[in-house]
């Protein structure tokens, strides 16, 4: 009797034994699907705002004669960014092309016609959610690749993560240089 | 001690929701004079009187201007202790000049130009009790801002309904009480009503109340005993005491006086402020229609024939206009919630429904029936069947919720504002998108379940509850938002958690069932709540709304069309004005209106991209897809729940395994 009933524990044991580690492949597998979704989704904002610079370039040419080097600067970046190739190049084209922006946005504060332009406002405005929501989903993106990274370093997620050749992925960092503290002098106001 | 040091007591009107300016005049209050916000906060909201504070004269009248500016009415009393009590009404003849009452040995006579303060109060609290909560669902939880207070005739109703007391003040020229009469329904003959009188003793004093109002020209009626925070008046329950009738109908007398003293301040106020305002707009509009501005004042226009008649209608349009205003504010209320929809045909629950019937009839027909359920149990039991079925069944959801935890843990949260079309996890407080209500306790929600029990009290069931209906709100879309914005959520279909649950029985005095007073005890309700504000986990598919619109195509031809009827709009394009639209005209109209049409589409476009209710939240076409709404602190905590509960389950699971086992074995005599 006794025998027979630790051999139905046993099979029991082994039978969710093997459930789990179902579970916990398919786990992994959505959780890789998972980041190259988000991947794709921040994809999906940046193709919108590299949709809408050349809109807003060709707005402030007429009004920054004098700043063709800013302009130029959002432009080079911008096609930096359609002839980037892979992951890590592409994330730091994309990260150029926020910075050569946000020098370009405090350039127009010595253009005040340009700034009370209707259409570099409303392209303005919209650039502006863009990089809120290319922001909120690279963070969202970050958690992703975080969970997957705890998960597949977890034991027992680990085994199954070796056994089946899981590795780990980068976030999305950006610039060491961004990370200094910033100077600020207001001697040449 | 003089006058300015004398301490006063700060009376205030309350107020159903605190607007931001009071808040703000609350933590000035706090700074400057050492309140503590929270109890004056307390103070200040519900539907009576409530006694703010005491002290000096010259403080409490700065605390009262501040507050006066934010709209709450004030009066700075110096309350007066009730020298004598009410005598009781017998009855009441009612003369052209006067009512004479009757009272146990002597008569009192109450002259129209007499000064009266009355108390309508009910003692037994429980109705006031149900007006103050519905006042506040109504007021604050279904969307309405403004400070509307209790209905009157509403308020009389409910009174008149519970256990009433009527007491006449009679104030003399010099503002004191000269005498106080009680009414009690049935303890006064009604013969002097006239034919007003009836059979019902509340219709009589309802008829009583009438005619002193109507009767007397400076009355004051007050209904907000027990409603009101007063030092003194507070309205004892059954449970309180177990003389708290009397207890009460001292506590009414208590409030009589204090009314009186509201009364004679009232007064002092009112020519105050009319000494203040000066000569009114009708007033000032009539002198300068006249040429003679300078008469405004002198109220010489006032008595002049016809004019009077004038003055008083421009007073009363100036009157209207606030309340015109007041009126606007209603549309500021939330929408109904949509009707209820029917239960969506199901073949997955039809097809269950006809198997299970069919192996049960199968069985009836095999075994005589009524000895069905012994068998079952019997060799359900014996082969090890019943324990083996119990044990799947806690595997199966043991297991689900294993994986629903994995995949919550698995999930990161998106904001709102950036949210991905797809499966997304979100945290938020719920709003209301419609003016939802749970049905029991009247309170704000953004989600309910009702379950209904009725008692069995026959058979061998006597005692136990059994479910009797259940509906639930799962049809009514709310809101979620976090810091970056808010969507709306579609609970249809919803594995859903309510944080808050209660119990009531129909009739109930705490809860609001419609009723009062005695309450089924053979029904019970339970009510689970997602009370508005709380903060929610969501776990779900985001889409966007495909909102059936005219193509570009179709909206021009439209365009044309009603072009074609307009005339004026016509001759717009007849250029060369012969009166005839040429073809070349008709075409550059035609171009105008496609312009014109995509603009409104653009327009449009750009419109619905903002709003809240562009995306929604719900169940994913994949059953396999989770969609959870739940109640919760943190998402650790949720988890944590799930592991347990699944850890539970699978333990279950492995017990009844082994019992399966162990019966099995017996039953086929393997050992």
């Amino acid at each position: 009797m006794t025998g027979w009933i630790v051999l139905g524990v046993f099979v029991f044991i082994l039978v969710v034994l093997v459930l789990y580690v179902i579970a916990v492949y398919n786990g992994l597998v959505s959780l890789k699907n998972n980041i190259e979704k988000a991947w794709s989704n921040i994809d999906v904002l940046l193709k919108q705002r590299f949709d809408e610079l050349p809109k807003l370039i060709k707005v402030c040419e007429g009004y920054m004669q004098h700043e063709q080097k800013t302009l130029e600067a959002v432009i080079k970046a911008r096609s930096q960014v359609s002839s980037a190739r892979g992951g890590k190049q592409e994330i730091q084209a994309q990260n150029a092309l926020t910075e050569t922006l946000k020098s370009l946005f405090m350039v127009v504060e010595r253009y005040p016609d340009l700034k009370a332009d209707k259409s570099f406002r409303q392209l303005g405005a919209r650039i502006s959610e863009l990089e809120d929501q290319i922001a909120d989903r690279r963070e969202l993106y970050n958690d992703t690749v975080n969970i997957y990274n705890i998960r597949i370093e977890q034991f027992p997620d680990v085994i199954i993560a070796r056994m089946f050749n899981f590795t780990g992925r980068t976030l999305w960092q950006i610039d060491p240089s961004h990370r200094q503290d910033v100077k600020v002098s207001f001697s040449h106001m | 001690m003089t006058e300015q040091t004398k301490k006063r007591a700060l009376i205030i009107e309350q107020v159903p929701v605190l607007t931001d300016e009071l808040q703000e005049t609350l933590r000035l209050l706090s700074t400057e004079h050492g309140i503590d916000i929270y109890t004056t906060r307390q103070r200040l909201l519900g539907g009576g009187l409530a006694h703010f504070g005491s002290g000096p004269l010259e403080k409490v009248t700065a605390i009262a201007g501040q507050l006066e500016q934010c709209g709450v009415n004030t009066w700075i009393i110096r309350p007066s202790k009730p020298k004598f009590g009410p005598k009781r009404l017998r009855g009441l003849e009612v003369r052209d000049d006067r009512i004479v009452f009757s009272l146990h040995n002597e008569e009192v006579e109450l002259y129209k130009q007499d000064r009266v303060v009355a108390i309508l109060a009910d003692i037994t609290g429980a109705v006031v009790d149900k007006q103050l909560k519905r006042l506040m669902a109504r007021n604050i939880y279904e969307g309405v801002i403004d400070n509307s207070k209790l209905d009157d005739s509403e308020m009389r109703r409910a009174i008149y309904m519970g256990q009433p007391v009527y007491d006449l003040y009679l104030i003399d020229e010099e503002n004191r009480i000269k005498s106080i009469l009680r009414a009690l329904p049935a303890k006064f003959d009604p013969k002097g009503l006239g034919e007003k009188a009836s059979m019902s003793s509340r219709g009589n004093m309802q008829a009583l109340v009438e005619l002193t109002e109507n009767f007397c020209e400076n009355f004051t009626l007050h209904t907000s005993y027990g409603l009101s925070q007063l030092p003194g008046c507070q309205l004892k329950r059954a449970a309180d005491s177990s003389d708290w009738v009397n207890d009460n109908l001292n506590s009414v007398v208590r409030f009589g006086w204090l009314m009186t003293d509201l009364a004679r301040q009232l007064q002092r106020h009112r020519k105050k402020a009319e000494a203040i305002d000066g000569p009114s707009v009708g007033t000032v509009t009539a002198a300068t229609l006249l040429g003679r501005p300078e008469l405004a004042a002198s109220g010489v226009l006032d008595e002049m024939p016809g004019l009077g008649e004038v003055i008083d209608e421009i007073d009363a349009a100036v009157k209207e206009q606030p309340k015109k205003e007041e009126e606007g504010k209603v549309d500021q209320r939330l929408p109904q919630p949509p009707p209820g929809r029917d239960r969506e045909f199901s073949w997955r629950a039809m097809l269950t429904f006809f198997v299970t019937a069919g192996i049960c009839m199968t069985l009836v027909l095999i075994t005589e029936g009524n000895r069905l359920p012994g068998l079952v149990m019997n060799y359900g039991v014996l082969t090890g069947l019943l324990p083996g079925l119990a044990a799947a069944l806690f595997f199966f959801f043991g297991f689900n919720l294993f994986l629903l935890k994995r995949r919550i843990e698995n999930t990161p949260t998106s904001k709102i504002r950036s949210m991905a079309m797809g499966m997304v996890e979100i945290h938020g407080r719920a709003r209301r998108k419609f003016a939802l209500v749970a049905p029991m306790t009247h309170t704000p929600c953004v989600y309910y379940r009702l379950r209904k029990y009725r008692r069995e009290d026959r058979g061998s069931e006597r005692g136990t509850w059994k479910l009797t209906s259940e509906s639930d709100s799962g049809h009514v879309p709310f809101y979620i938002e976090d810091a970056t914005g808010r969507v709306t959520v579609d609970p249809k279909k919803a594995k859903i958690r309510a944080g808050s649950k209660q119990e009531g029985f129909p009739g109930q005095g705490n809860i609001l069932f419609g009723g009062g007073g005695s309450y089924d005890e053979t029904e019970k309700w339970v009510e689970e709540v997602i009370h508005e504000g709380k903060l929610l986990y969501v776990l779900g598919d985001a889409a966007r709304l495909k909102k059936e619109r005219k193509s570009l195509r179709e909206r021009k031809i439209e365009k044309m069309r009603e072009l074609k009827l307009d005339r004026a709009a016509m001759q717009k394009y007849d250029t060369d004005g012969d009166g005839r639209i040429d073809a070349d005209e008709w075409q550059a109209a035609g171009e105008d209106i496609e312009q014109q049409v995509l603009h409104e589409r653009l327009a449009e476009e750009g419109v619905a991209a903002r709003q809240e209710d562009a995306i929604v939240i719900g169940r994913s076409k994949h059953r396999s897809h989770p969609f959870v709404i739940t109640e919760m602190k943190s998402e650790e905590s949720l988890t944590r729940n799930y592991a347990i509960f699944s850890g539970l389950m699978l333990t279950g699971a492995l017990i009844a395994g082994i019992f399966t086992l162990k019966l099995t074995l017996d039953y086929f005599g393997i050992l």
